[in-house]
């Protein structure tokens, strides 16, 4: 499903992000990717969501090179692929109802299927009773849940994840790491970048090593070995 | 999946409810920048008139020798009609001359007493098309009146059509730079305007991208944004216009505003408005459109 290779990233400050990276991720996976900070993790998931265009280098997403140029199609890309954010990305403006159905309206959907759909993901992540509640009266852990919440809405094959835990306490980690393990075992494919080396001995799923732009601990092109 | 009309339209709504403030914000600088545009046209307009009814009056009188015979006069018109300029030509004989003195001496008329209409010349009164109405022209009519030996003395006011040729070429020179420059200011302003206000947005944009919204579907709203704010700015900058003209009506001391009656200040023409209102609009569009274009860079 998803193929990274030969990928390099150098930003126009002569800063190698990433360095070789050759990966391949098979449908229904759950991947760590892990690393210090500046070791490339948010760089990797960016280049997944097509927000940056790698320097050199395939990244193949279900048989689409979206690397090739003129590759247009990005907003359909990211229709198939959720990313959730460490700093939440939610428009402080909106209540959490439509900070949800944001990403139906956007994509399209009848006004009756957006109200359905989005008691019915709220009522999945718990927080059903605050639909009509400005976003910025949720703490972070509840942010957080609406920000998977709208990234899961549309059904996505793919959905990354950018240190989602990354400012949240063990309880609140706790819920969203449950949240996240049912949506893998739903089916979808997650990709969940995270510097926690407590969430990768705690979670048993394989995990991707980045150390300044490089793939370390000799994890082979095809075949993810779970680091514990 | 490209975004109906009326999606378009209700999603504009939307946005300019929710960003309300952002909104009247940048319709009052959009009227702001039209009613300063809209005043120079007025002005440029109305000085344009004036020196219209003045470029009206440009005339040559060509005085006939006195032996000219009567039965020569209609050949002698033709002829003078047949000259490239002339628009039209009026013969004055010596009692037409004589009646328009008295009419002018009014109740002095008899100063006039005991002279005869026959002391009087007879003259050609031409009118000259538009084009000919300045000092150049007028010297080339004059010079080819000059070669009809029957034309005594002729007359056009030459110092006067001088100054008034040079007078309303320094007015429309002013009139284009002047003009130019505030269209110039103008158009900075509201682009930059409409680009703040896009820019104030950044985020739901950012987000929009995020969740998957198409190019279409994020820039069109702006679009119609952009023509809505123009228009309501540019008509909002015409009905303070109007207001202001009026107001200059009223307030005026007494003695000007009879000078203003026999000089009318007249408002702009519906063209003319028109012309704003549409200015307006494709500059909300533009504004818009090179937001959008710099945004996605």
């Amino acid at each position: 499903m998803i193929e990274m290779t030969q990928v390099f990233k150098t930003y126009p400050s002569q800063i190698e992000a990433l360095s070789d990276i050759n990966l391949k991720i098979s449908p229904e996976e759950f991947i760590f990717v892990t690393g210090p900070s500046g070791s490339g993790k948010t760089t990797l998931l960016h280049i997944l969501f097509s927000l940056e265009k790698p320097t050199r280098g395939q990244v193949m997403i279900n048989e689409i090179d979206i690397t090739q140029k003129g590759f247009k199609k990005v907003f359909q890309l990211r229709r198939k692929i959720g990313m959730v954010f460490q700093d939440f990305k939610l428009l402080r403006d909106r209540t959490v109802g439509e900070n949800i159905a944001f990403a139906l309206e956007v994509t399209d959907h009848p006004k009756k299927e957006v109200q359905r759909r989005v008691s019915a993901i709220l009522e999945w992540v718990g927080l059903l009773e605050r639909e009509r509640d400005s976003i910025l009266t949720l703490s972070a852990g509840e942010q957080q849940k609406i920000a998977i919440a709208r990234a899961v809405i549309n059904h996505p094959l793919l959905l990354l994840a950018d240190e989602p835990t990354g400012n949240l306490d063990d309880q609140m980690t706790s819920e969203i790491m449950t949240l996240f393990i049912a949506l893998h075992r739903q089916g979808t494919t997650v990709v969940f970048a995270t510097q926690s080396k407590d969430l990768i001995r705690r979670y048993h799923y394989p995990a991707i090593h980045l150390l300044k732009g490089r793939r370390v601990n000799g994890e082979t092109e095809g075949e993810v070995k779970r680091e514990l | 999946m490209k975004p109906s009309l009326y999606y378009g339209l209700t999603r504009t709504f939307q946005n300019t409810r929710r960003n309300l403030f952002s909104n009247v914000i940048t319709i009052g600088i959009i009227t702001i920048s039209i009613l300063i545009f809209s005043t120079f046209s007025l002005i440029a307009f109305n000085l344009g008139s004036f020196l219209k009814i003045w470029e009206e009056k440009i005339e040559i009188i060509t005085y006939l020798n006195r032996k000219t015979p009567i039965n020569e006069v209609e050949s002698l018109l033709n002829k003078t009609r047949q000259i490239h300029g002339v628009e039209s030509v009026r013969y004055v004989s010596p009692f037409d001359a004589m009646a328009f003195m008295e009419t002018k001496l009014g109740s002095q008329r008899n100063l006039l007493d005991g002279i005869r209409p026959g002391v009087l010349p007879s003259s050609f009164e031409i009118q000259l098309i538009k084009d000919y109405r300045n000092s150049a022209k007028v010297k080339e009519v004059v010079s080819q009146l000059e070669k009809i030996a029957q034309f005594d003395e002729i007359q056009y006011g030459q110092e006067w059509v001088e100054t008034f040729s040079a007078i309303v070429h320094l007015f429309r020179l002013t009139q284009w730079v002047l003009g130019g420059l505030l269209l110039v200011a103008m158009i900075f302003i509201i682009s930059n305007t409409l680009q703040l206000a896009i820019y104030s947005r950044r985020e739901e944009i950012e987000i929009m991208q995020l969740v998957g919204a198409s190019p279409s579907f994020i820039q069109v709203p702006f679009y119609i944004e952009g023509i809505v704010q123009g228009f309501l700015g540019s008509g909002l900058a015409i009905v303070l216009l109007y207001i202001l003209h009026r107001a200059v009506f009223l307030y005026l001391p007494l003695p000007m505003k009879e000078w203003f009656i026999r000089i009318p200040i007249l408002f702009l023409p519906f063209q003319t408005m028109g012309g704003i209102l549409l200015g307006g609009m494709v500059l909300g569009f533009l504004g818009s459109l090179v937001a959008s274009i710099r945004f996605r860079k």
